[in-house]
């Protein structure tokens, strides 16, 4: 890890396929321990962004530390702390499953016997199948297992429920929260199924087009985007409902539900009474904060 | 319209059986006739060629495919191209047992205008695979397969009714299916477009469909086990698994080819040696060095260069032992029951041919992520044996042909290097799809 105590750490990183740009000057340190939700649409640069982090692209401009060594110098020490799992779950067809879990056990020096056998016993993996006989679902589960019995520091996560039911979906995320629990383990997780992500995040980053648009704790950015319900304790409404950055409104005779930018519950609560108002503070789900912050 | 991609175990039986057969009686008797035995792996070859290219509906019924009200012009595309391909065999099949004296320039070059016209315009009509710039060597070969048409139709009807018959009928073909084309010009080639697309990703998807046997691990990863924890050899023995796990799958059937061809080698003599060893090459198209993959495992680069320069070598090395064999065990056939000429000990001068164009093909293997990423893994060495008949054709002189292969080796290793020292320091070490629109 570096000196600064961040597992990772990007300045400025730029990078282009061709005519497109995938990355515009991305800046992202990701601290200890930090569980972090990459959040964006379809090719907004996430997948992109991720793969850098593990050494696999090379930046056209800017830099990529990670684990305190440069991305594309990081050796089998470093590596053997990262775990990734991505979208394509690309493995290796021709071998039977425990042939695979064999073949990537070799490589790490600590591999949890037992963590294995759970998942293998929670996932129904069968060891005989023939890897590329799998669907995408036992594939995708098999990829997570490899991914995380060697306990790494540091978990790369590229849309890992994707192919997943949603029973399975529920054991990953039962999972991801045990994991949780070491202090030290740091993860960064790509999906586009919001509703699991906000159960497991500590900070979000928001990304559009190639460009980070937002970067903070996941508190924080929930508690800048409100969802007010407002009840009129004695007749209708006012015509006018004085509240500031009201990003949207709601409402009827006698009740508006508002949403909010930046307001504390006492700013609410206050702006409530002055128009004899009764104010319902609820927090928005990340999926409603997402869609305010990329329209924005 | 959807495509049904056809295995070898999709087509019905009697397909098999008759390409089975026929293939047998050509290495039979190309076996016994020396001077055109070369000839024999070409056709070996081109006899793989239809288990990816016959439609299995049109294989089931090829006749209906051809009835009037069929408009699915792309299965009748997958049917000519079939048939194409079919006559291409008989015509070689034919030139091998034919004395070299029934040739004569003259009516050979009436023959590939009559054809060659057939030919282009048949391509028109859009059988799979011409249409696309993903398979540029198929086209290639496929043009191969047309000469050999030619040739065919040439060697069996020249001097005859038969042949101004089938000139004719050919024409009559092609008219209708230029004025079938270009009532609906447009929506065949929409149609084409999809329909490749769907197949060479297919064909793309098409892979080793078993599993590594037990001892390979034992044999390769149990010394990575004993190499210290996260090292580079530790690294290299584990590459060495992963890149040769495609060919070890299938090591019953290299091996039993391997005695057939030492066989085969000293039947049908020394001409046959040449391309017999460079077409050995078709093992390292198989061999998967770990250069690029996104499955991470604790190999940064240095370690990812280390494996896939590894794997060439030891490709090389295999390669070299098999071939030696081949040829002692070829000399042996030879001198029990070959002609006496042929008894010179020339197979295992060639046998260093196994491995002149490993370099290359594992040089090319970063393009399977580029344009050339659903080309199939056998295209390039069939591409090289077609090159050494035409090499052989024009080179008659076997020394000057060595020197050329020597350093066709030597520069091969060069641009391995290369390509590999760009790919594992200057490269990405994964496919992007951005320019699908996907910028992840």
């Amino acid at each position: 890890m570096s000196d600064n105590g961040l597992m990772v750490q990007i300045r400025g990183l730029s990078k282009a396929f061709d005519e497109v740009q995938a990355l515009h000057g991305v800046d992202l340190d990701v601290g200890r321990g930090r569980i972090i939700g990459l959040l964006g649409a379809n090719g907004a640069g996430k997948s992109t962004l991720l793969r850098h982090i593990i050494g696999l692209y090379l930046p056209d401009a800017g830099t990529c530390t990670t684990l305190g060594c440069d991305a594309a110098k990081l050796g089998p020490a470093e590596l053997a702390r990262i775990g990734y799992v991505h979208q394509e779950g690309e493995l290796i067809d021709w071998m039977k499953v425990k042939q695979l879990i064999r073949y990537v056990s070799v490589y790490y020096p600590k591999w949890n016997q037992q963590l294995q056998e759970r998942c293998i016993a929670e996932y129904e993996i069968s060891l005989n199948a023939r890897v590329g006989s799998l669907s995408p679902g036992q594939r995708q589960r098999l990829a997570i297992l490899i991914a995380i019995c060697f306990e790494p520091e540091l978990l790369i996560l590229d849309e890992p429920a994707a192919a997943l039911d949603p029973l399975a979906r529920a054991q990953f995320l039962d999972l991801l929260l045990e994991m949780i629990q070491d202090q030290n383990r740091t993860i960064i997780i790509s999906s586009h199924i919001l509703s699991d992500v906000e159960k497991v995040i500590d900070h979000a980053v928001i990304m559009k087009a190639g460009r980070i648009i937002t970067d903070c704790a996941f508190d924080e950015l929930r508690e800048k985007y409100t969802r007010v319900r407002l009840t009129a304790l004695a007749g209708p409404l006012p015509e006018t409902l004085d509240f500031a950055n009201v990003l949207d409104c709601r409402r009827s005779d006698s009740e508006a539900t508002l949403t909010v930018r930046g307001l504390s519950p006492e700013q609410i609560e206050t702006a409530a009474a002055r128009i004899k108002c009764q104010a319902d503070i609820q927090p928005l789900p990340l999926e409603d904060i997402y869609k305010i912050v990329v329209s924005q | 319209m959807s495509i049904i991609w056809t295995t070898w175990k999709q087509v019905p039986l009697w397909v098999r059986l008759c390409l089975s057969v026929s293939s047998l009686l050509l290495i039979v008797l190309t076996a016994f006739v020396a001077s055109n035995g070369f000839l024999v792996l070409l056709c070996f070859w081109m006899y793989l060629r239809p288990f990816s290219f016959v439609h299995s509906d049109a294989a089931a019924k090829p006749f209906s495919f051809c009835l009037p009200g069929y408009r699915d012009s792309a299965r009748v595309g997958i049917l000519v191209d079939a048939v194409l391909i079919g006559l291409a065999y008989a015509a070689f099949g034919v030139r091998l047992i034919l004395p070299e004296q029934s040739f004569s320039s003259i009516a050979a070059g009436r023959a590939l205008m009559w054809f060659l016209l057939g030919f282009v315009i048949s391509l028109l009509w859009a059988p799979p695979g011409f249409f696309t710039v993903v398979a540029p060597l198929d086209a290639v070969l496929s043009i191969a397969f047309a000469i050999g048409v030619m040739m065919a139709m040439w060697v069996v009807v020249w001097h005859s009714l038969l042949f101004w018959l089938v000139v004719a009928l050919t024409g009559v073909v092609v008219c209708v299916c230029v004025w079938w084309r270009l009532r609906d010009a447009r929506g065949v080639a929409c149609r084409h477009r999809r329909i490749i697309k769907e197949t060479m990703e297919k064909q793309a998807q098409i892979g080793v469909e078993r599993t590594v046997p037990s001892w390979a691990g034992d044999l390769l990863l149990a010394r990575a086990e004993r190499k210290t924890p996260l090292g580079t050899w530790w690294c290299i023995w584990a590459g060495l698994y992963r890149a040769f796990g495609p060919v070890l799958c299938y090591w019953k059937e290299a091996v039993t080819m391997a005695l057939v061809m030492s066989v085969v080698l000293g039947l049908a003599g020394r001409a046959v040696a040449e391309v017999a060893f460079a077409s050995m090459g078709l093992i390292a198209a198989f061999v998967d060095p770990p250069a690029r993959s996104t499955m991470l495992l604790p190999g940064g680069r240095r370690e990812r260069h280390y494996a896939t320069l590894v794997a060439p070598i030891a490709t090389t090395l295999l390669l070299l032992v098999m071939a030696a064999g081949m040829a002692i065990l070829s000399e042996i056939v030879a001198m029990r029951f070959g002609p006496s000429a042929e008894r010179s000990g020339v197979r295992l001068g060639s046998a260093w041919l196994a491995c002149v164009f490993v370099p290359w093909i594992f040089a090319l293997k970063p393009c399977r992520f580029g344009p050339f990423r659903i080309t199939r893994r056998s295209t390039p060495i069939l591409l090289v044996i077609l090159a050494l008949l035409v090499f052989r054709r024009f080179v008659p002189d076997a020394q000057m042909r060595m020197f050329v292969y020597a350093v066709a080796g030597l520069c091969g290793w060069v641009l391995f290097l290369l390509v590999l020292k760009y790919a594992c320091t200057d490269g990405c070490l994964a496919g992007s799809d951005v320019r699908a629109g996907e910028r992840e």
